[in-house]
């Protein structure tokens, strides 16, 4: 992912709100998507994208140079979306859209278009097929790059079930979004 | 079928594709084999659909706008740090965190001068009671002394009675004391004194002959006595002084 310019990351971090600004426009997206693949869901997504540019907005001056800023961002991202399925299994919700039709609501709320809508849920079906730490630990791995042991420690569960629970999750996703298994 | 063509795990295949297999030797298997690398690529297709899939997944053009306004007014909180906070922060930046050393010695010099001064003057106090409480026994000594050497020089002749005597001899004890105690003083006028009013003090307690007696008659008459007085005055006059200062 193309990285902001420098001088507007600076600005932001000292403070300054429009850079922030750009720098939430600049970034959003990519959030928006880390979070709905966590999260499976929309509603549950714009959430969890609003309150990571929060916390980043409140973290920025602790973030130090020395990596990328993105890896750093979807950093803030994961641990909020793991902190936000937390919450959510205490309540008692289910991120499952057929078992939460408020959700379903606010999630039909916000798309306008007929292909899109049909992507998006044919993404959303495959995704509520899988549990959240299926999907939290498919998207560490796969789309973060997190080591079976970082993943492990950030779920509290063993490598062995990491490894378990990856590969159920990749088993659901192919059975789901490929026209044909492979194997 | 032969070995070359058996199908492997698809765990075991997952793994060696996440680059998070234990086994070496199954990674190495999997990858020489033809059947491991046609597993491994249908793998790979199959991950490059989903993520395309996910890739096509859409928001809206304004999406980033419109996150923008709904957070924008709940960003205010940052600027709610403490001052304890800012100050930290501020010194933790490398161009003031000489600065900041800096001024914490300052503060801590200036607390332990604070504490030294402290026990300088409790020290000083201390001194000056001493030296207070010193002037008072003395002016007693003197007072006692005086009081001695006039009994003395208005006797007409030689009178070698026991009580006086016995007045002598303890005006000597605390004569020598006082004399040790004035012995690091300045007063020189205060110790040459002590020494001469030590001198008479023992002629008395030892007795007098007739040519003592006058001795003492008109040494005491002509100068001692005075010198007693006088000293008496001086040091009653400087307690007084001293007690003024402290109230």
């Amino acid at each position: 992912m193309q990285e902001i310019d420098d001088k507007i990351l600076t600005q932001a971090i000292n403070g300054d709100k429009m850079a922030f600004r750009s720098l939430v426009i600049h970034y959003s997206k990519a959030v928006n998507l880390l979070a709905f693949r966590y999260a499976a869901n929309k509603a549950c997504a714009e959430d969890i994208t609003q309150d990571t540019f929060i916390k980043a907005y409140k973290a920025l001056p602790r973030y130090k140079a020395n990596a990328k800023f993105s890896t750093w961002l979807f950093r803030v991202a994961s641990n909020t979306s793991i902190d936000y399925l937390r919450k959510a299994k205490q309540h008692k919700q289910t991120d499952s859209i057929e078992q939460n039709p408020s959700i379903s609501e606010k999630h039909n709320q916000q798309i306008n278009h007929e292909d899109q809508l049909d992507l998006n849920r044919q993404l959303q079906s495959a995704l509520s097929g899988l549990t959240d730490v299926e999907r939290l630990a498919f998207t560490l791995k796969h789309q973060q790059g997190y080591s079976i042991a970082e993943i492990s420690k950030q779920l509290k569960i063993n490598n062995n079930a990491c490894k378990q629970t990856i590969y159920r999750a990749v088993q659901k996703l192919r059975n789901k979004l490929t026209p044909m298994v492979s194997t | 079928m032969s070995t070359e063509d058996k199908k492997f795990d698809d765990f075991d295949t997952l793994m060696v594709y996440l680059n998070e297999s234990d086994d070496q030797k199954l990674t190495d298997g999997i990858l020489s084999s033809p059947q491991g690398c046609k597993q491994l690529e249908g793998l790979q297709k199959d991950m490059n659909t989903i993520e395309n899939k996910f890739n096509e997944y859409q928001t809206d053009e304004q999406y980033g706008s419109d996150l923008w306004n709904k957070i924008s007014d709940r960003l205010d909180e940052r600027a709610q740090i403490s001052w304890f906070q800012k100050f930290i922060k501020q010194i933790q930046q490398p161009q003031f965190s000489a600065v900041g050393l800096v001024a914490l010695f300052a503060i801590a010099v200036t607390f332990y001068l604070m504490g030294h001064n402290q026990a300088v003057v409790e020290i000083d106090s201390q001194k000056t009671t001493n030296q207070q409480l010193l002037s008072q026994n003395m002016q007693l000594h003197l007072a006692q002394t005086d009081m001695f050497l006039t009994q003395v020089s208005n006797m007409n002749t030689q009178n070698n009675s026991p009580v006086l005597i016995r007045t002598a001899e303890s005006l000597l004890a605390s004569n020598r004391i006082y004399k040790n105690a004035y012995a690091n003083n300045d007063n020189k006028r205060l110790k040459n004194l002590l020494t001469e009013l030590e001198q008479v003090l023992l002629e008395v307690s030892n007795g007098e002959s007739k040519n003592s007696h006058n001795y003492i008659s008109e040494y005491a008459n002509k100068q001692l006595l005075y010198k007693v007085k006088s000293s008496n005055q001086q040091l009653k006059s400087q307690l007084s002084n001293q007690k003024t200062t402290s109230i």
